[in-house]
């Protein structure tokens, strides 16, 4: 039984002891059951080579020494051998052998005549009885030894030492060898046992300690396999969130997806209309005797403009807001001279705050670079939706900005503080403002307007342009915004003091001088197919002095710009509305520019989105604008694009 | 056997009535085993002593036609049956009586012959041709054993120079064991000293004649066991 953590392990050690003892015996047992017989075998063998046959004259008879051999040999391996097969490891089995062998000896010490030789068989049989680990069994074949000596020596010293005196010297002297032989024996049997006890002793111990690592090990595989358990179903668990994750992924991507083609769809579908709107409505202002209209005219159509112009504003905050939510917005890094854009920023503000009775003053605190690499778009843009909130929301005073170059390289940053004397913002309105939708209160939009998305664009704009807005300061007499972005790299950058810009001249009224002839003698394309938009677009450009040519589609405006080219007289400049029926602009400008036609193809798309951009110039046109058209910019491109094919 | 022991050693584990009942037989068992060999060795032991048929008539040297008495030293006569492996013994006692008595000795080793067999190149032929100073000659169907009363295989006969027979027994104290023994030392007093210690001893061997004639029988020589 093995050893459990309860049994003493002294008991165990001694019935291991006891279990390698009785292998022993039981070995060694079969070992002798093996040597007596063919001890026995041997004893026939030589009795019959020596002397088979024993003589009368001329007959003869099986020697006596055969039958000896035999019978007597046989009767003393018998019994031993017996007990070695059916009782093995008993301790009279073993003391029979030992007489048995000690009695096989004096056998063969007869036969051969009491040659001293054969008494080397006592020596070989007493080392190997000692395999048994026994001492008792050496005594009992020693006691048989000298017995015999004794007993035939006494009658029949001849069968024994060879001669026929008998003296106890000699016996004595025999007796006195085995003895000799005896104790070596019994000493290293003794030896023997006790190795064999330290061997139990540390097997029980090693049991024992089994048995505590099986234990252990039990219990942890229990605990693992819980742990499986637990972990298996964590794992299904989580592989079902992850699919449900995966499916809501898919269903809001595709939501996404959805929104951004609504989006577009949307974007292009309003702005077409307003194209038409703004257009026409600047075209009241500008033509005929308008300043013999009476005043509710020109204020109706002021209202249309301004609130086409609001409605333009929100589209494309919705769509700058979209693009930044779905991750998708894209700022680029080009060099901009921030005091050329601050400058431009102040003039085109300047009018609305004038319009408020308002000042604005720009402040430049220490040197500046002369260009930084930034999105200058984008950071007009917000720079221009702060100054527009501040002018908003000052009724008078001054509307400030600061502008500074902070920081120590290569860390250095572009700070900018918008401050104005407004109402100021409410603390619990300070931590919501950047959030989208959210004005100072629900009675904000209705009193100022604005969508509530300005400032929340502008800081994750300030954000990609590697800053921050933040509200510096807010009063009830005023805020202050600081803007922060990255300039780029200013290793090889100019620095410059600057003086305070000068108010700027009233740009519109400049540029209203300025288009009035400015296409004078080119001759342009335009590929539209709204009938409005014809009608506005080529306008405008004859007003400014252009031969305007007309197609409906883009087949058409294909054809006519090849056959102008074939007949040697080729647009100037082609404007290329991108969505049309029959042939889209993107087919017309690529075949246009597969054909060999060279000169500028600018878009003209109701798409607002940054990647329409990209797409336009990949089918091969040469600029892009977006509707509603902005009179002066598109004149200007043309003018632009006009000159540099001709150049 | 293997596979014997291993079926023996299972039926150690077969109901326990049966192995108590065998363990109770075991010590008579063994007990019983000692007796019989005790008896065994007894019986052995009486054979290796129980000597030989002999003739004792004849006291001096018989008149024959085929050896003849050396009358300037004594004589041995041994008789050797060549089959008889207990003789192996009695010649290697001739061979310690040679030694002590060389030349001094006329030693004459006569084989049984019959005139049927061809025996003359047995192991104890050639071992008595190894013995110095030993004349070897055959006894052709045993008329000179039955004549001098050598009835079994190691008789050896001493006579004195005049024809007087001096010793008659066997020169081995037991059957084919060698070893001191009375007639080897009876012999060889006689022949360095002269004088003659014990004149009988119990002859050892097979017999040589197949059937001696009951005349010749005197004695089985077990009166002549003791000096």
């Amino acid at each position: 039984m093995a050893l459990s953590e309860d049994r003493p392990i002294n008991d165990r050690a001694r019935e291991l002891l006891d279990e390698h003892r009785d292998s022993i015996f039981r070995r060694t047992d079969h070992m002798f059951a093996w040597l007596m017989f063919f001890q026995w075998l041997a004893g026939i063998a030589i009795a019959l080579w020596v002397s088979p046959y024993a003589w009368a004259g001329r007959t003869h008879y099986v020697h006596p020494h055969i039958w000896s051999a035999m019978v007597l040999g046989g009767l003393i391996c018998s019994v031993p051998i017996l007990l070695a097969n059916y009782y093995p490891g008993r301790a009279i089995t073993r003391q029979t052998i030992a007489v048995g062998q000690a009695l096989a000896s004096a056998l063969l010490i007869h036969l051969m005549g009491g040659r001293i030789e054969a008494h080397f068989h006592i020596f070989g049989s007493l080392a190997f009885l000692a395999f048994y680990r026994d001492w008792k069994v050496l005594v009992t074949a020693s006691l048989v030894v000298a017995v015999d000596h004794v007993a035939r020596g006494l009658f029949w010293p001849e069968s024994i030492y060879g001669i026929s005196l008998f003296g106890w010297q000699r016996s004595l002297e025999h007796a006195g060898w085995v003895v000799f032989e005896d104790i070596f024996l019994i000493y290293s049997t003794w030896i023997s046992c006790r190795e064999m006890t330290i061997i139990a002793n540390r097997r029980a111990e090693m049991e024992k300690m089994q048995a505590e690592v099986e234990r252990e090990v039990t219990e942890r595989t229990r605990e693992i396999e819980l742990q499986r358990l637990v972990l298996q179903e964590s794992h299904e668990r989580l592989e079902r969130q992850t699919d449900q994750l995966r499916k809501a992924i898919e269903a809001s991507e595709g939501a996404n997806r959805a929104k951004s083609a609504f989006l577009a769809n949307m974007s292009h579908e309003i702005r077409t209309p307003l194209t038409a709107i703004l257009g026409f409505a600047d075209v009241l202002l500008e033509t005929g005797d308008i300043y013999k209209a009476p005043v509710e005219r020109i204020d109706a159509i002021e209202t249309i403009r301004r609130n086409g112009s609001h409605l333009i504003s929100l589209i494309n905050d919705l769509l700058d807001f979209s693009k930044i939510e779905a991750g998708k917005f894209q700022v680029e890094n080009l060099p901009c001279s921030l005091h050329r854009l601050i400058a431009d920023i102040r003039q085109l503000m300047q009018v609305r705050a004038e319009e408020k009775k308002l000042k604005i003053n720009v402040e430049y605190d220490g040197p500046l670079p002369e260009m930084i690499l930034t999105d200058p778009t984008r950071l007009r843009q917000i720079l221009m939706n702060l100054l527009s909130n501040a002018i908003k929301f000052t009724h008078e005073g001054t509307v400030n900005m600061k502008v500074a170059l902070v920081g120590k390289a290569p860390n250095r940053k572009i700070q900018i503080d918008v401050s104005d004397t407004g109402i100021g913002i409410s603390e619990e309105m300070r931590d919501k403002l950047f959030q989208p939708f959210t004005q100072g209160d629900g009675s904000m939009s209705r009193r100022f307007g604005g969508t509530g998305l300005g400032l929340t664009i502008s800081k994750r704009f300030a954000g990609l342009l590697g800053g921050d807005l933040t509200i510096l300061d807010t009063t009830h007499s005023g805020t202050t915004f600081r803007l922060v972005v990255d300039p780029g790299p200013l290793h090889n950058v100019t620095f410059q003091e600057t003086e305070p810009t000068p108010a700027a001249p009233d740009l519109e009224k400049c540029q209203q001088n300025d288009t009035k002839n400015a296409l004078r003698g080119l001759k342009v394309l335009l590929v539209e197919d709204g009938p409005d938009n014809q009608r506005l677009i080529s306008f405008l450009l004859k007003k400014a002095g252009a031969d305007v040519d007309m197609a409906e589609n883009g087949e058409l405006g294909y054809l006519k710009a090849n056959d102008a080219s074939a007949a040697g007289t080729p647009f100037d400049v082609i404007l290329m509305d991108m969505q049309m029926p029959i042939m889209d602009g993107y087919t017309a400008s690529t075949k246009l520019r597969s054909d060999g036609y060279n000169g500028p193809i600018i878009a003209l798309t109701a798409h607002a989105m940054a990647e329409d951009r990209n797409r336009c110039i990949e089918a091969g046109c040469t600029d892009y604008t977006t509707k509603p058209v902005d009179r002066a910019k598109l004149i200007e491109l043309i003018r632009f694009h006009a000159e540099a094919a001709s150049v | 056997m293997s596979d014997n022991l291993h079926r023996l050693s299972e039926t150690i584990n077969e109901p326990v009535s049966d192995s108590r009942t065998g363990r109770s037989f075991l010590p008579m068992i063994v007990v019983t085993w000692v007796i019989l060999i005790g008896v065994s060795f007894t019986v052995l032991m009486t054979y290796h002593n129980m000597p030989g048929a002999r003739s004792d008539h004849g006291t001096v040297w018989p008149a024959n036609q085929s050896i003849l008495l050396d009358t300037q030293r004594a004589n041995l006569v041994v008789f050797i049956h060549p089959q008889c492996p207990c003789s192996v013994a009695t010649l290697s006692e001739l061979a310690r009586i040679q030694s002590a008595c060389g030349a001094r000795l006329n030693t004459q080793v006569l084989f049984y012959s019959p005139s049927d067999m061809q025996w003359e190149d047995t192991s104890k032929v050639r071992q008595a041709l190894a013995i110095p100073d030993v004349q070897i000659a055959n006894d052709v169907d045993g008329k000179l054993a039955e004549l001098f009363g050598a009835l079994t295989s190691g008789h050896s006969l001493l006579y004195s120079s005049d024809g007087r027979r001096v010793f008659s027994g066997g020169i081995t104290p037991a059957r084919g064991h060698e070893g001191e023994n009375l007639g080897r030392n009876s012999v060889i007093r006689y022949v360095l000293e002269g004088k003659i210690g014990c004149d009988k001893t119990n002859v050892f061997g097979c017999p040589i004649l197949e059937q001696p004639s009951e005349v010749a029988i005197n004695s089985r020589g077990s009166d002549h066991g003791i000096e």
